[in-house]
């Protein structure tokens, strides 16, 4: 939470420095990722057309027409400059960790609170390193499968470690449309807490090291090391994200193999999901807060048709809706989470419209909004009785309280709350009821089972 | 003589929309006060210690200003030390320029902009933004960019026009800045004090409304996105379009993917006049048909947009290639002869991505640009073979 809260309002750094940082970058890159092109450039274009033509061979225009259709024949050359060298897909930028190789050490803050070691798993005949991470949709919907790998294999011997790859300061808000929290330790623990885990969920995402020791591709990837610490599977969980269409259970293949001392069927596959988010790329996260702050914030007065109109929800999403007050403490101190919450959710099936409670032509409510870029749909109730606000929606709170609700998009009530907000609470009950997932791999359900199982406990 | 007329012809198409009156020989320098691409506010009197200031309009987007800028920074290196001051200024609103008015860059002319690009190609002089007003570029009379105005000590200008006479370096014949700047620098008189500047029209406030348009034509384009099989992923790969192609693998579950698609639109818009295709491939369920095509269709993308024809993803991406990682985003850029020129996973690095598409574009209308984008300043110039010469 604090972590979330706290990235908007770095203050962005220079983009200038960026800038360098980025071309600097490039033009270390640029000789390695494009060799060949110095053949180009020594090319025809140039050498061969004599600086100064003598007259009677056409002058100046003449030689240039020449060079242009030079160059023209040259468009209808393959454009590669690497022309027959077949140069393919390249391998990674930190390389998969090769079958048979050793184990990488590591020492990792869990979510318990403790330090963990490679050595504490020394006992165990095998070991499986899953990272995994919590803002990613993909990683979420392969939790419960690697859960379940974990409940069945713990008893032959198999240990399983889950780390985190990321650093959540790499990740923008508007990569967190499937998630609650960020990517860091404090989070992780929210989550793991929420969604019950039981074994080891470590954080790497401080240095990445271990990460790229590992050459994670993406969350999830599993790496599988047999009794000699050797790695003896990595890639997928299994060959669908679906689970009801998955055919080849890679991951259980090569565990089973490795506990009948069978050789491993297909020791590598590739890894599908979120990809890392190496804190050695730019991120976007800074031009993401400036973008933000230069979005336009504005206030419409509404009455009480449009509150009805807006209660009954006409447009399609799940619609947040806050009245507040500037009066209001509560209200001014959790209105931050909630422009992350539309920040983070937006470019979803989801809107969030605000409506001040505030007397009508009150200057503060604009300028409050302004100081927190509020560039969501703000309103403000036009009349001056807050109960006739109240009437209109069909609701009773209490005055000067905030009120929230996410309303679905057939008008039901899926979350409403009065006074200070859960935001987590209210993150979860939107995220389990979003409805552009239903036809999809199942994103909604984690939220909704956990939900479920939250108010069963 | 002979070599008149295709710089009036050039001007007929340059110089159409200029109302404002050309700077005379002889008057003095118009003053200025502009934000530069270091951060920091440059006017006239800056200068006021230089024996000789050259003041040139260029900008990011014209082809011609990108022939030119190597030239105009050897201009800088070999008299910065003889007593010439140089300053460059951008004239173009950044606003007025259409996507299709970008296909032989990165980046725009907005400050920003120009900050990226003097730090891409170690731009070492003052180079300051004119385009919210355009006060100065009309005070100077800017006809075409580049177009360079030569002060002497008493800032009166001595000579204004072309850099020199051929925009294709080698076939250089006259050096008229640098034969102005070489007079007055011995006190001889400047052998051409005009020419006609020739290179991009400046890109007017008033031509806001053509990006619009432009907005509005790419909006009615008609939306589609057609299942693919394992065959078609292996002629996307293959690449028998005879085109550089851009191919991005994406999803609407992707966070990265969602974000980086407008960018990946725009980068389309701005090389689609040239030999350039993309091709979006979204890995989603075919079940996610409706949403896959409301989210194409409410970013305009123009496609060819495709999906995955089969829940079976790992064979689809074997059938791209066999080295093609799993997760998305995952962008590549493919030669016509089938080379990856550039590839991405995770999440583009857009300027990255458009150097690249930049420097494997054959030359076309302008020779020496893709040596430009390959880094190869030297081979732009021309004139290391021109210099020595009397």
């Amino acid at each position: 939470m604090s972590q979330r809260t706290r990235v908007p309002f770095r203050r962005p750094v220079s983009i200038a420095v960026c800038a360098v940082f980025v071309c600097a970058t490039i033009a270390l890159a640029w000789p390695q990722s494009h060799p060949p092109s110095r053949e180009v450039k020594s090319g025809a274009l140039w050498r061969d057309v004599s600086p100064k033509p003598r007259r009677g061979e056409g002058g100046p225009r003449a030689a240039h027409t020449n060079q242009l259709r030079k160059s023209f024949s040259a468009a209808s050359q393959p454009a590669s400059p690497a022309q027959g060298r077949g140069r393919g897909i390249q391998p990674n930028e930190h390389p998969i960790l090769p079958i048979g190789a050793p184990v990488p050490d590591f020492s990792l803050p869990g979510i318990d609170g403790k330090m963990h070691k490679l050595s504490e798993y020394t006992r165990t005949k095998f070991l499986a390193v899953v990272f995994e991470c919590n803002h990613c949709p993909m990683s979420q919907l392969y939790e419960s499968r690697v859960d379940r790998l974990y409940r069945e294999y713990r008893g032959k011997g198999v240990t399983f470690v889950a780390i985190n790859p990321n650093n959540p300061k790499s990740i923008r808000l508007n990569e967190q449309g499937y998630t609650d929290v960020n990517d860091s330790l404090e989070e992780m623990k929210i989550r793991a807490k929420f969604r019950g885990r039981e074994w080891p969920y470590l954080y790497d995402g401080e240095t990445q090291a271990v990460s790229i020791k590992f050459g994670v591709v993406a969350t999830p990837h599993i790496y599988i090391f047999d009794q000699d610490r050797k790695l003896a599977y990595q890639g997928r969980i299994d060959d669908n994200h679906r689970e009801d269409l998955v055919k080849s259970h890679d991951a259980r293949n090569a565990l089973d193999a490795l506990l009948a001392g069978r050789p491993v069927p297909v020791a590598q596959t590739g890894a599908f999901g979120c990809t890392t988010k190496w804190m050695s790329k730019a991120s976007g996260v800074e031009e993401e807060w400036a973008k933000i702050q230069a979005e336009p914030v504005t206030l419409d007065l509404v009455g009480v048709d449009d509150l009805k109109k807006l209660r009954a929800n006409g447009t399609g999403k799940v619609l947040l809706v806050h009245f507040w007050s500037t009066g209001c403490a509560t209200c001014v101190s959790q209105f931050p989470d909630l422009e992350t919450t539309f920040r983070m959710y937006r470019l979803r099936s989801f809107d969030f419209v605000t409506v001040s409670t505030d007397p009508p032509g009150d200057p503060a409510v604009l300028a409050f909004l302004k100081k927190q870029y509020a560039s969501s749909p703000n309103k403000q109730f036009a009349g001056t009785d807050a109960s006739a606000a109240q009437a209109a929606w069909g609701a009773k709170w209490k005055a000067g309280s905030p009120f929230t609700m996410v309303i679905a998009p057939d008008g039901s009530v899926l979350y409403q709350k009065e006074g200070k907000l859960d935001i987590l609470e209210m993150r979860r009950a939107i995220l389990a009821n979003m409805p552009d997932t239903k036809a999809y791999f199942g994103q909604q359900a984690y939220w909704q089972s956990a939900v479920a199982d939250k108010k069963r406990k | 003589m002979r070599s008149l007329l295709p710089i009036l012809l050039l001007c007929a198409a340059a110089c159409s929309g200029g109302a404002d009156p050309a700077l005379p020989a002889g008057a003095p320098a118009p003053d200025f006060a502009l934000p530069g691409a270091d951060g920091k506010t440059h006017s006239l009197a800056d200068y006021a210690n230089s024996a000789l200031l050259a003041v040139v309009f260029t900008c990011n987007h014209c082809p011609e200003a990108q022939l030119y800028e190597a030239r105009i920074k050897k201009l800088h290196d070999d008299y910065r030390g003889k007593g010439l001051a140089m300053v460059a200024i951008n004239p173009d609103n950044p606003a007025s320029l259409t996507p299709g008015e970008l296909g032989y860059t990165d980046v725009g002319d907005s400050l920003g902009e120009m900050r990226t690009r003097a730090a891409y190609r170690g731009i070492d002089y003052p180079y300051l933004y004119d385009g919210d007003t355009q006060a100065v570029a009309r005070a100077y009379g800017v006809t075409a960019l580049p177009h360079i105005y030569v002060f002497d000590r008493e800032r009166k200008l001595r000579y204004q026009g072309r850099i020199d006479d051929n925009v294709s370096g080698p076939l250089v014949h006259k050096q008229h800045a640098r034969n102005a700047i070489d007079a007055l620098l011995t006190g001889r008189p400047v052998p051409v004090a005009q020419t006609v500047a020739s290179g991009c029209p400046v890109k007017g406030l008033s031509k806001t409304a053509g990006a619009a348009t432009e907005a509005a034509k790419t909006g009615a384009e008609p939306v589609t996105v057609s299942m693919a099989g394992a065959d078609d992923m292996k002629k996307l790969r293959a690449n028998g379009t005879g085109k550089l192609l851009l191919v991005n693998f994406w999803a609407t579950w992707c966070g990265p993917c969602v974000t980086e698609f407008p960018d990946l639109l725009t980068t389309h818009r701005m090389y689609r006049g040239r030999n350039f295709e993309f091709v979006s491939v979204s890995i989603n369920d075919p079940e996610d048909r409706p949403q896959v095509l409301a989210f194409l269709q409410q970013r305009q993308a123009p496609g060819p947009n495709l999906q995955f024809a089969t829940s079976d993803i790992s064979a689809l991406q074997a059938a791209f290639d066999p080295l093609m990682p799993a997760a998305v985003p995952f962008t590549l850029l493919i030669a016509p002869n089938g080379d990856v020129l550039h590839q991405q996973l995770g999440e583009t690095d857009i300027l990255k991505l458009r150097r690249a598409i930049l420097a494997g574009l054959p030359d076309d209308k302008y020779p020496g640009l893709q040596a430009y984008w390959s880094g190869h300043v030297d081979s732009v110039t021309g004139l290391s073979e021109e210099r020595g010469k009397p």
